[in-house]
């Protein structure tokens, strides 16, 4: 081993803080890089395997009348088709399980835990039901009536974000409240009466234009739904995308936010042994020797935090691999760190750190060696700020301060990059929980109903009461996004749609709710033509007003208006609005939405979120506390010879803490400042590109009160790590100017 | 010669200025030459002895030592020349603290072509029983003798001393002196020594002093006191 080599483990045993601080920094950072693409890499493998070993779906549809030959038309037109009997049965607790049969070519349920159902007793129950209720195999269960034993735990790939209804804020996921289940053909033909069946096809190469025109052609359609447009599908889809977006870019933007932090520190490491290196130079060893020997620290500090990154991450990503897989009904076929995150989580930190200290240090070491020899201190020549900053003004000890960061600037701007990095992530923290927050109560408070129902058909009559509603799905021209299309009695009390200034809007217009505006880029007095989903009726609307309503992609307009374009009879309807639950015949409703349902699903809902914000939040913090605490005793290590005189002229620590250290408040308060704008861009241009494809939108909001909350927990972080700095001043030794004088 | 310089200069920018630490010094050196440098602080003497060792360049004339003409060498024979000719001893010792006394001294002995044995140097410069000890746990003046030794291993044609008792009392002031005359005697070693102190020059071969960056004064003086002999 190269003599200089040795000063390695003794560099790293007298600057233990600084070293272990930056591992742990670069650790984290890689860890974060590595598990959060790892679980996005195997979540979307897992998703392309499932997708395929169930023979997922092209699309759903109701057929008019019954096939003639079935068989005949699958080979004629190379579709396979299958229909699915499903009916809800409500067990104990506020349970419902969609009770499926099981198909065995389209939709078919893959096992993930026990064994497939053999006998008519047997059911499968769903992945994300029996994990969050913790229901184990085995299990008893009453359904409709019979006993079923649990015998394996299924996942159904059109049920992949299994969601109870698909409208408003039934698209909030709560798997203690709703799951699905399996059962045996013939076990639903007891059930039969009550059982809704639904048509499935899919197609050699997923498209659907031609099946549907078959179809519609053979069997005529009174339903039709795209994979694409189904949410239980597209939501899983949008997710793990979203997931993806923020999976890799925020975890690179972290990376690389700590590579620089790192080799902007060794890079002042190299440059505070400046002394030493003229020495060396002087001596006889070469400019390429000396680089060589000062890339040992960085390039192990960055090197062992990425190792250890990458191998903690093969921990961390298994239990979030499990939530993601229980969050979206997928079965987990990958759990492994794939080899190009793990490369990327180890490289990124050498790559980005080592050369940019070589940098540094063949820039100071091309100086001649008396050179380097004779300016021992870093700041022992004002910088042109410096000297041109006359200051008369205030006290010595604030003078001081001044000066102190005005030589310090690039310090003072590696403390802002530290603040700036934990500012991020503790503010996204903040501003999705204000975003979902403002999505839900924007999605509650237009609804003075409490209950929704879609009847099978459209119905003249209304005995049972409620406010009678037209509700049919369109879809863009282009095809890429279904939304729906609202008919309301212009007297309508139970939805009401609001402007921006919280007016309600009368319903004697065209209204857009506000999650459609954003997709579509429309605005009011715009003109656009959609098509009716099911029958494919062009229809040309123009934009009247804009409803604050971000939970549904929508129009809304005078039911008699929406009436007479599909051509449907004055005072027709399909769905009901109600504030009680109405005695409507079950074979009557298609489906039916509770709010109180919606409210619970949105609390289960957030109850997660808030234990996922709150592990950023301590990750935000244990980051900015490392940052702070490398960028302190950096600080300290370079005015080692000033606060050592100022010691010796009797200044006490708690006055040096302040004049050396303190002026890092304000690269703190500017790097958390910055973090705002550069948060809300990021963010929003995520959330567009992650809702894009589905029916509502996220708005992005980030309320003072989180701002404040973020700032006192930074500014908390920054006084731990002033306190941790204390300890470091105190411990500079007198004696250290007197030797530094001689020098 | 082992150096030889002809009109050598050197100029420094102060703010909007310049001015000359070093004017028109001409002189020659033969190998194993005891010679120190005089003068008062600001005369040119480190700079000299800088120029001398390639650590420093000269604006002016030419600079050539052990055949190398340092005026036009590159950055790569600079290095080249300083690994394999040049000892170094500073004021300051300029030790590596995170090195043990061994390991400062191979650091040198490292890189040399023909180093001397370690053990024997620090037998030499006696302290063999401190090998395992930190510069921090040094004294001065063993400081000073760790960094002589580490300029002495690698057997250099010629041994710069700046200001080698600058920072020692008397007493381990003249031991260092003593040494630097053993290693001049012992290896042949050409040696500049670097001093204000006049009373170090009786017991060298030759003098030159300096002032105001030109050479005031350049006499032989033929060792007239041994080493043990110096006081002030």
């Amino acid at each position: 081993m190269s003599t200089l080599l040795k000063r390695l483990p003794r560099t790293v045993h007298s600057n233990r803080w600084l070293v272990y601080g930056s591992i742990t920094l670069v650790m984290l950072a890689s860890m974060l890089y590595a598990s959060l693409n790892a679980l996005i890499v195997d979540i979307g493998a897992s998703k392309s395997q499932f997708e395929r070993e169930s023979q997922v779906e092209s699309a759903t549809f109701l057929p008019q009348k019954p096939f003639a030959d079935l068989y005949a038309f699958e080979s004629d037109h190379g579709f396979v088709i299958e229909r699915r009997r499903e009916v809800d049965a409500a067990l104990d607790g506020g349970l419902t399980l969609r009770v499926f049969e099981r198909t065995t070519h389209v939709n078919i349920p893959v096992i993930t835990a026990g064994r497939d159902v053999q006998a008519d007793d047997e059911m499968l129950l769903g992945q994300t039901v029996a994990t969050a209720l913790k229901v184990p195999l085995g299990t008893t269960m009453t359904l409709l009536g019979r006993s079923f034993t649990v015998v394996g735990f299924a996942a159904v790939p059109d049920y992949m974000y299994p969601i109870r209804t698909t409208d408003d804020a039934g698209i909030i996921l709560d798997p203690k409240a709703f799951g699905i289940a399996v059962i045996t053909a013939a076990a639903m033909d007891g059930s039969a009466s009550k059982a809704l069946a639904t048509w499935h096809v899919r197609t050699v190469d997923g498209t659907t234009a031609a099946a549907r025109q078959a179809l519609a052609e053979t069997v005529g359609l009174t339903y039709w739904q795209d994979i694409t447009a189904n949410p239980r599908y597209t939501l899983a889809t949008a997710k793990i995308e979203g997931a993806t977006s923020v999976s890799t870019s925020m975890p690179l933007v972290i990376l690389l936010l700590t590579s620089l932090l790192l080799a902007a520190a060794q890079g002042r490491i190299v440059r505070m042994q400046r002394a030493q290196l003229g020495t060396l130079k002087a001596m006889g060893y070469s400019t390429r020797e000396l680089v060589l020997q000062e890339l040992a620290l960085p390039t192990l500090i960055a090197l062992s935090g990425s190792v250890l990154g990458v191998l903690s991450s093969i921990l961390t990503m298994r239990p979030m691999l499990s939530f993601m897989g229980s969050y979206f009904s997928v079965p987990l076929y990958v759990t492994t760190v794939p080899w190009s995150a793990a490369l990327v989580g180890i490289v990124a930190p050498v790559f980005f750190v080592v050369p940019a200290v070589a940098l540094v240090a063949a820039r100071l070491l091309g100086q001649a060696p008396v050179k380097l020899m004779q300016m021992t201190a870093l700041s022992s020549r004002p910088g042109l700020l410096e000297r041109s900053l006359h200051l008369t003004r205030g006290s010595f000890q604030n003078r001081f301060a001044l000066r102190a960061a005005v030589r310090g600037l690039t310090r003072l701007t590696l403390l802002m990059l530290g603040a700036m990095l934990a500012g991020y992530l503790l503010l996204f923290g903040g501003a999705m929980r204000d975003s979902m927050d403002t999505l839900v109560r924007g999605a509650f408070q237009d609804t003075r109903y409490n209950y929704t129902y879609m009847l099978t058909a459209p119905r003249l009559e209304n005995p049972w009461g409620g406010e009678a509603l037209t509700i049919v799905p369109f879809t863009t021209s282009d095809g890429q996004l279904t939304f729906q299309v609202i008919g309301l009695p212009v007297t309508s009390t139970l939805l009401v749609p609001r402007d921006s200034e919280g007016q309600a809007i009368p319903i004697d217009r065209v209204i857009i709710t506000r999650a459609l505006a954003q997709k579509l880029d429309l605005q009011a007095g715009d003109t656009w033509t959609v098509q009716q989903s099911a029958t494919g009726q062009e229809v040309t609307l123009t934009v009247d007003a804009v409803a604050e309503m971000y939970t549904t992609a929508g129009v809304i307009m005078p039911q008699e208006h929406l009436n007479s374009i599909l051509g449907m009879s004055r005072g027709s309807f399909n769905a009901l609005l109600s504030t009680t639950s109405l005695q409507v015949p079950a074979q009557d409703v298609l489906m039916t939405l509770s709010m109180a349902q919606s409210r619970a699903a949105f609390d289960s809902a957030i109850e997660p979120l808030w234990v996922g914000l709150g592990t950023v939040a301590i990750a935000a913090v244990f980051i900015a506390l490392m940052a702070l605490s490398v960028v302190t005793t950096l600080t300290v290590e370079e005015e080692r010879v000033t606060i050592s005189l100022l010691k010796v002229v009797g200044y006490h620590a708690e006055e040096l803490n302040r004049m050396v250290l303190g002026s890092g408040i304000v690269a703190v308060a500017a790097g958390f400042v910055l973090s705002i704008p550069l948060l809300l861009t990021s963010l929003g241009k995520l959330l567009t590109r992650t809702t894009s494809s589905i029916s509502f939108s996220l708005p992005v909001r980030l309320s003072p009160l989180s701002i404040v909350v973020c700032a006192v927990i930074m500014l908390a972080t920054y006084l731990v790590s002033l306190r941790a700095a204390r300890r470091k001043v105190l411990g500079v030794q007198m004696a250290v100017s007197l030797k530094a004088a001689r020098e | 010669m082992v150096i030889e310089l002809n009109k050598a200069g050197r100029r420094y920018h102060m703010g909007q200025g310049e001015f000359w630490a070093l004017k028109d010094v001409t002189l020659s050196i033969p190998e194993g030459q005891l010679v120190t440098i005089l003068g008062p602080s600001g005369s040119g003497k480190s700079t000299l002895l800088n120029i001398m060792g390639g650590i420093d360049h000269a604006d002016a004339g030419t600079v050539r030592v052990a055949g190398v003409d340092l005026t036009h060498a590159s950055e790569r024979d600079l290095t080249q020349f300083r690994r394999d000719t040049v000892g170094f001893v500073f004021q300051f010792f300029n030790l590596i603290p995170n090195l043990t006394v061994h390991e400062n001294v191979e650091v040198t002995a490292n890189i040399a072509k023909k180093p001397l044995p370690i053990d024997e140097v620090l037998q030499a410069v006696t302290l063999s029983p401190m090998a395992d000890r930190f510069p921090s746990e040094l004294s001065g003046g063993e400081q000073q003798r760790v960094s002589l030794a580490r300029a002495v291993v690698k057997n250099p044609a010629l041994l710069l001393a700046d200001e080698p008792t600058g920072s020692l009392d008397f007493v381990t002031s003249r031991d260092i002196l003593r040494l630097l005359v053993q290693i001049n005697e012992t290896y042949r070693t050409t040696v500049v020594l670097v001093t204000h102190n006049a009373a170090i020059a009786d017991m060298t071969d030759r003098v030159i002093r300096l002032r105001s960056g030109e050479v005031e004064e350049d006499r032989l003086v033929g060792r007239l006191i041994k080493a043990e002999e110096v006081t002030w």
